[in-house]
């Protein structure tokens, strides 16, 4: 199997974009979990749909119209008021479900060609080409520079907010950069897992992280290797038995995460049984 | 109420509790006519107070009275729909220790008691720098100072509820505040918390002016100098020794809290009822 993938030259280039985009769902992800941001990422990634639609039907990069609409999108969230957008979950709900039916009747509607619906709910990691890579590559650098130069302030906000906004860090902007960070992210994200999977890939790694470590960075870098082997575990199991690759990272990822929450559990019980 | 009111020249000399508490100082913190809300109906009404140097001031009132809200308009995290407030310390908020109530942050998160602590540097330590060795002295310092310093490495999801409370102290004083704020600091500690509280506190009283909104006053009987009710309207007093009947009809200030501060029918200095020590916000 390892042939296969110093073989041929698109598993490789898949390969490269899994470590990468585990990046993203380790650090990304953590702040998603932390500050509770996941039906917001959902409904972003859904809402996302209309873009690439748009630029499918009008003929420009569909992932670009993707990012207008994902970055777009995280940032009036953030101007609009989070907790304000927060305590609106139905609202989330209907630009989750508008977004979508958008996005689908511009593929309808767009002549010729179109790639399958199915591309985009589920992704595909192996569709990814070497231009992806350099934005996929561009998009990891931006997080990783913001996060560890902002990492005393990231940390107190994700805690605190009122804390860190009277400790005069500028939360807003934090928050704000941090916003189109998580918009992003999902574009990409949605290159390897789909639509359907971006809220698993961004949400199970953080979560064995949390449960794992006991130190804020131990979470973002068990997030990230944890992101790391279920993308490399997950192409492995695509490859060996001919599956989808986005479910099978997911899938792995529900598996580890139950096992994860099992074992904690165990050693809870066993730790009270000692005691 | 306006600010001349309060001056200390309205302290008459002759009580107990005027010699008992330093004269009061330079103004650190001023409300002028404040009214805020969060909807359509106003939380606060044209509160007027002024926070000076020496004070230790309690804040007391009926739940939805706006006791949270006062504080968080001083600490510039709420904006008043018409009235000014004004921080009168060389680092702004900066200066302002703030010790929240429980609910407003996430103790799953995976922090130790010492990184915790360490937060409140974070106005000490501009954008682009890492938290350097001085503000871990000043952190294990607070942490002394609560008593933490055998917990600093534990994880705060195993505190106590009164070692997470000591915690947020030891956050808000590592920062070196010239003014402290503590919201509710005394609900639902364990014996040993609230002991420690009341002795750096009492420290702490003689060093930087301190605000307290609570409903429990057993820990703090007799060591305030000056009480406020708020209910929506904000009400005075710069001794404490007020006819407590009168704050509860006119105000609604629970009685049974005032009895814990000392200030009932069996209070430890000469306390006939001066119904002209009190002065009220809003007229």
């Amino acid at each position: 199997m390892l042939d296969a993938f110093l073989h041929y030259d698109f598993l490789r280039t898949a390969l490269v974009a899994g470590l990468l985009s585990s990046v993203l769902c380790g650090v990304i992800g953590t702040f998603v979990v932390v500050k509770r941001l996941v039906f917001i990422a959902g409904g972003l990634a859904h809402a996302a749909f209309a873009g690439l639609g748009l630029g499918l039907y009008l003929g420009f990069d569909p992932r670009i119209g993707a990012a207008l609409v994902a970055v777009g999108g995280a940032v009036a969230v953030e101007l609009l008021g989070r907790s304000r957008v927060h305590g609106h979950d139905a609202a989330i709900g209907i630009v989750w479900s508008v977004g979508m039916a958008i996005g689908i009747v511009f593929l309808y509607l767009t002549p010729g060609y179109a790639p399958s619906l199915m591309t985009y709910l589920f992704g595909n990691i192996l569709t990814v080409r070497p231009v992806d890579l350099l934005i996929l590559g561009a998009v990891t650098v931006l997080v990783l520079g913001f996060v560890l130069l902002f990492y005393k302030e990231l940390v107190a906000i994700a805690f605190d907010e009122d804390f860190a906004r009277v400790q005069g860090a500028p939360v807003r902007a934090l928050m704000t950069v941090l916003m189109a960070l998580v918009g992003l992210s999902i574009v990409q994200l949605i290159q390897i897992g789909g639509i359907v999977l971006v809220m698993a890939l961004l949400t199970v790694p953080p979560l064995i992280g949390l449960a794992l470590t006991r130190s804020f960075f131990g979470v973002l870098l068990v997030a990230t290797a944890t992101g790391a082997a279920l993308t490399l575990a997950g192409l492995g199991v695509s490859y060996r038995f001919d599956l989808p690759s986005g479910p099978s990272i997911v899938l792995l990822g529900a598996l580890a995460l139950g096992a994860v929450a099992a074992g904690g559990r165990l050693r809870r019980r066993r730790g009270t049984l000692t005691r | 109420m306006s600010p001349s009111t309060v001056s200390p020249s309205t302290v008459s000399p002759s009580t107990v509790n005027a010699t008992r508490s330093p004269a009061r100082g330079e103004v650190v913190a001023t409300l002028d006519q404040v009214s805020f809300g969060y909807r359509r109906d106003p939380v606060l009404d044209a509160v007027s107070l002024e926070i000076r140097q020496g004070d230790y001031l309690a804040v007391l009132g009926p739940n939805g009275g706006g006791k949270s809200t006062l504080l968080r308009l001083l600490l510039g995290l709420e904006t008043p729909w018409s009235g000014t407030v004004k921080i009168h310390l060389p680092g702004g908020t900066r200066d302002i220790g703030y010790v929240p109530q429980f609910a407003t942050f996430d103790r799953r998160l995976p922090l130790s008691v010492a990184e915790t602590a360490r937060m409140g540097r974070l106005g000490r330590r501009p954008l682009l720098q890492r938290f350097r060795t001085d503000d871990d002295r000043a952190t294990a310092n607070a942490l002394e100072r609560l008593g933490l310093t055998a917990l600093a490495k534990t994880p705060i999801s195993e505190l106590s509820g009164g070692q997470l409370q000591r915690t947020l102290i030891a956050r808000a004083l590592a920062g070196e505040p010239k003014l402290l704020l503590l919201d509710e600091p005394a609900a639902s500690i364990d014996a040993e918390s609230k002991e420690l509280l009341q002795r750096s506190l009492r420290e702490l009283q003689n060093q930087i002016p301190i605000v307290v909104v609570t409903h429990d006053l057993t820990l703090f009987s007799g060591d305030f100098r000056q009480v406020a009710c708020l209910n929506r309207k904000l009400h005075y007093h710069d001794r404490p020794e007020i006819p407590v009947a009168a704050l509860e009809e006119v105000y609604g200030c629970q009685v049974d809290l005032l009895h814990h501060l000392g200030l009932g029918d069996h209070h430890h200095h000469n306390a006939s009822p001066r119904p002209d020590a009190e002065s009220t916000s809003g007229a």
